[in-house]
């Protein structure tokens, strides 16, 4: 019985790669959730274990990744230890997957509507007309035109963004409750981006599903999520409401991200500059991952890994909000 | 100010490649030629110490104009000269000092840098061809750039693979400079980088600027980065120029319906819910650009003129623009912008 | 040094040595085999070409293990009374050196003509790649039987024997180039719109400068693999050239020779003379094919 309504819990989610110089701990003690219909950014830097996060999620860790510790549970149920006919049953039809490139994500050989067809009719107690017409309802609702004729179309027909349009059709056709998107702007125009985001967020809200938007780009996050997780070095250090973390970030990585993007807003300041890089996963330093770039450094950042504790409005991993009452 | 004459000046450059079938395919199925006007007719001037930055999405041509200014494609036609020197010169004999007053530093860290060779040797190339120094000065010299650009002389001996993305540019950047370039042309020099990596390698760009005195001309998709190093901003899209006007002007008074688009297009974090402009369509294939203006099949204010004609340029106050509805006055000049204070 | 050494032992691609068992026993194989024959030498007990050494009445014993063996003659001695595990010996060395030279040669073929044809394109490019894919249908048997024929009608009798190696080498280079140009061609073309060679343009480098010391050491690495396979191939070749008579002249002969000589007393029951050579021949070639396949996959991951 869950004892939350939350609709997809990650619980101290270690992942490890075992390599012949040793262990890897590329995801350290992820804990978060998302509730039904919610938008959850996972927003960080290369490395920082994002996509990571929603491959462990969705299933598809690949050896020699596998994960170590913590649980998933999707409406309440676990799902990190299920085989593989078990997960292939869950993917597609409750979890949803878009990934950054849609020429990979869709069949070269396949038409567009064999490939729906195919996912709905898997999922879905619908004949294979009724799964077309419905195919073809996917493909109107994400703002292909002419959706009867082009159902019947090669993916290499399409441009960038109608394939990842046909890509996010795919991924609601079988009514998931959590879609699971990793970079799905990147790829894309800035003025094709804007598109994608608004059907994306809009599809998703109207639909009831839930969302883990994964992406480096905060200026996505800031339009469509609703509440931020920010990850550095395989952790979780931050994690609240999206226009808290992004306007009163308390996590000094957190401040430092922020202050080191462009904005349009204002002019001629400079950029917030963390100086070295995140470290590798095999040199992670002990204590906090991010102390020796750390403008706040305490003795103890070195000593202990702090866990996300209530900061003001968001929750930090950080030893400057201990015993802080929210 | 500097010297009166443009240091950069392009005059209607075109750069066209010739994309046809083969020639027994053609014959057989009677296809005519087909070229791909990348560049087609561009014009802009930069003044020395300034930067001008290039924007625009994936097709528009800011890559080929960047490549163009280097040599490495050469004009279809127009002229383009350097300091009052076609640029034509560059692949003469006498082109050698020409060449070493401009260099080009590129989008991808790990395809800009030889991989087999050490990092000492890639930054004293420029030095090995053009300077007359010994090994000792270039060494010393190679060690100076180092410096100069935050890594350490003790990296000189290693290979590019044990540098991280942002580590790599700043060795691009070192290359660069090694023989004591004046105008640098940059493509797309941090969109491969993360956000703090990017913002280290953009604030170091501008200290270089103002202690070398440099130029740059600035290619990027990123108008927030552009905002942030631009002295001035130029839109292009399928291959014409059609905004070019000084940073504040574009960002507070965009004329042009595709730069309004764009800048209302960018995902902003300091702007949730701001008026937004309906975003059409996609950028149409640059094999089959529409008849006159290349945008008008996704503007909401085209005309039955912007379907037949090509906008010429016109200047109004500090912009310059080439859109149909602004000199004919059926668009306001002032619609909402982005930041209309 | 020591820490040189160190690192070598710990990369990956020594690691991946020393952890797979085909890859360590044919590398063992083959450094035996070439010690033995490129020391000839000083290991080998006899030295077959001395005829002062060779005793015809020990002509045709059989080895050492078998009745009638002499332990003078591990192996046995053929029909002329020399030792036969000399012979193999001595003839591995001419196979081994005639194989190499001539993977050399098409290598420096090959490789020149690939990175000129990729980098320059156009008709430069099509013609070389044309005369390359006519080349390629033909087997390189009969290629190398072509040059042979022509040589030996050209040139008078007298003269084979001088120039029989170099011939023989030209020939099988002559075989093989086209292998090498395809593949440092196509890895040209990607390699020479990478950043790093536009940047060198940029900056001024002469072409011949950019070709061969910005793009050749990227492209080397498929060619080291192929090379490696391709010395198989061309011992096997010069093999089949020696044994039809076309070869290298019988006052040094190679492994394909002394299969030869031993092929007519194969049925008579001195078996021992025309087998060991053909074990021998096995050995090498199945050793190099190995190490090479192996080496292809060991390299796969890092090349991506």
């Amino acid at each position: 019985m869950p004892d939350t309504d939350a609709l997809l819990e990650v619980r101290n989610l270690r992942v490890e790669f075992h390599t012949r110089r040793g262990v890897l701990t590329a995801l350290d003690n992820v804990s978060f959730d998302i509730a039904r219909g919610e938008i959850l950014g996972v927003v960080g830097e290369s490395g920082a274990g994002k996509s990571l996060t929603g491959t462990a999620i969705i299933g598809l860790l690949e050896p020699p990744g596998r994960i170590a510790a913590g649980e998933i549970r999707l409406g309440g149920r676990r799902i990190d230890q299920l085989d593989e006919d078990a997960m292939r049953r869950v993917r597609g039809k409750e979890i949803g997957a878009i990934f950054q490139d849609p020429l990979t994500s869709l069949n070269p050989l396949y038409t567009v509507g064999q490939q729906l067809v195919e996912t709905i009719t898997t999922h879905l107690p619908l004949s294979n007309a009724q799964a077309r017409e419905r195919a073809i309802e996917l493909l109107e609702s994400t703002g292909i035109p002419a959706a009867r004729e082009r159902i019947d179309h090669y993916p290499h027909q399409f441009s960038g963004g109608m394939r990842q349009r046909v890509v996010i059709a795919l991924a609601l056709a079988a009514e998931p409750h959590l879609i699971v998107a990793d970079e799905p702007t990147t790829a894309l125009d800035v003025s094709i981006q804007a598109q994608i985001i608004d059907l994306l967020k809009g599809l998703c809200r109207d639909r009831g599903a839930a969302v883990m938007l994964i992406t480096h780009d905060m200026g996505v996050i800031a339009e469509t999520a609703d509440r931020v997780a920010v990850m550095y070095a395989g952790r979780v250090v931050e994690i609240g409401p999206v226009d808290r973390v992004i306007r009163a970030p308390q996590h000094p990585y957190t401040r430092g991200l922020m202050g080191s993007i462009p904005s349009i807003g204002d002019k001629s300041r400079s950029l917030t500059q963390i100086d070295g890089s995140m470290p590798r996963l095999n040199a992670i330093p002990p204590g906090c991952a991010f102390n020796p770039r750390c403008p706040q450094r305490m003795r103890r950042c070195s000593e202990e890994r702090p866990d996300l504790m209530p900061a003001d409005g968001t929750q930090a991993a950080c030893w400057l909000y201990d015993k802080v009452v929210p | 100010m500097s010297a009166d004459h443009d240091f950069v000046k392009v005059e209607n450059a075109s750069c066209w490649f010739d994309v046809s079938a083969p020639w027994l395919e053609r014959v057989v199925k009677r296809r005519p030629r087909v070229q791909l006007k990348a560049v087609n007719g561009v014009s802009f001037s930069l003044r020395k110490g300034e930067t001008l930055a290039l924007v625009g999405e994936s097709g528009c041509g800011k890559s080929t104009v960047a490549r163009l200014l280097v040599g490495l494609y050469t004009p279809t036609s127009g002229h383009i000269e350097f300091d009052g020197e076609p640029i034509s010169k560059l692949h003469t004999r006498e082109g050698k000092s020409l060449r070493q007053r401009l260099q080009m530093i590129f989008q991808d860290p790990y395809a800009s840098l030889n991989p087999r060779w050490r990092v000492a040797r890639i930054i004293a190339e420029p030095l090995r061809v053009h300077g007359q120094m010994s090994a000792a000065e270039r060494d010393a010299r190679v060690d100076e750039l180092l410096e100069q650009v935050g890594l350490s002389a003790t990296d000189r001996n290693r290979y590019p693979h044990q540098f991280s993305g942002g580590q790599r540019q700043r060795i691009s950047i070192a290359r660069a400079l090694a023989a004591r370039p004046e105008f640098l042309v940059c493509d797309e020099p941090t969109s491969a980088l993360d956000v703090s990596v990017q913002a280290q390698v953009l604030n170091l760009m501008k200290r270089l600027q103002r202690e070398l005195g440099l130029t740059y001309l600035f290619i990027s998709h990123n108008l927030a980065v552009v905002h942030h190093v631009a002295d001035r901003v130029a839109v292009m899209y399928l291959g014409k120029i059609v905004e070019l006007a000084p940073r504040d002007a574009l960002f507070e008074r965009p004329l042009h319906p595709y730069t309004r688009m764009l800048l209302s297009a960018i995902p902003d974090t300091s702007g949730a819910g701001k008026p937004r402009v309906p975003v059409a369509g996609e950028v149409p294939n640059p094999l089959n650009p529409p008849q006159g203006c290349p945008f008008h099949p996704r503007c909401p204010h085209a005309r039955d003129l912007c379907k037949n004609e090509m906008p010429a340029t016109e200047r109004h106050d500090q912009t310059e623009v080439a859109c149909h509805g602004i000199s004919q006055g059926w668009i306001a000049l002032n619609e909402e912008g982005i930041h209309t204070p | 040094m020591g820490g040189l050494i160190y690192r070598a032992w710990d990369s990956d691609l020594a690691y991946a040595w020393r952890t797979s068992p085909v890859a360590v026993a044919a590398s063992l194989t083959l450094a035996l085999l070439l010690i033995g024959s490129l020391g000839a030498d000083w290991v080998a007990p006899h030295n077959p070409f001395d005829l002062a050494t060779i005793n015809l009445i020990d002509a045709l014993t059989p080895p050492v293990w078998m009745e009638n063996g002499n332990p003078l003659y591990l192996l046995g001695t053929d029909s002329q009374g020399r030792d036969l595990y000399s012979s193999l010996l001595y003839g591995m060395r001419v196979s081994l050196f005639i194989g190499l030279a001539s993977v050399l040669l098409a290598m420096l073929i090959g490789i020149v003509l690939g990175l000129i044809s990729g980098y320059v394109g156009g008709r430069l490019d099509a013609l070389i790649m044309r005369v390359a894919d006519v080349q390629l249908s033909f087997p390189a048997i009969l290629i190398a039987l072509l040059i042979d024929g022509v040589v030996r009608a050209a040139v008078p009798a007298d003269m084979h024997e001088n120039i029989a190696f170099p011939v023989l080498v030209f020939a099988i280079a002559l075989a093989g180039w086209p292998q090498y140009a395809r593949t440092v061609r196509g890895s040209t073309l990607v390699e020479k719109n990478r950043e790093y060679v536009q940047a060198a343009r940029v900056t001024g480098v002469s072409s011949t400068a950019i070709l061969f010391q910005h793009v050749l050491p990227n492209v080397l690495g498929p060619v080291l693999v192929l090379a490696t396979v391709h010395v198989a191939t061309a011992i096997i070749t010069e093999a089949t050239l020696s044994f039809l008579g076309v070869g290298v002249p019988p006052t040094s002969p190679s492994l394909g020779t002394l299969i030869r000589i031993g092929n007519d007393f194969l049925f008579s029951g001195e078996w021992w003379i025309t087998i060991f050579p053909g074990v021998a021949l096995v050995l090498l070639v199945l050793s190099v094919n190995l190490l090479g396949d192996w080496l292809r996959d060991a390299l796969n991951p890092r090349l991506n």
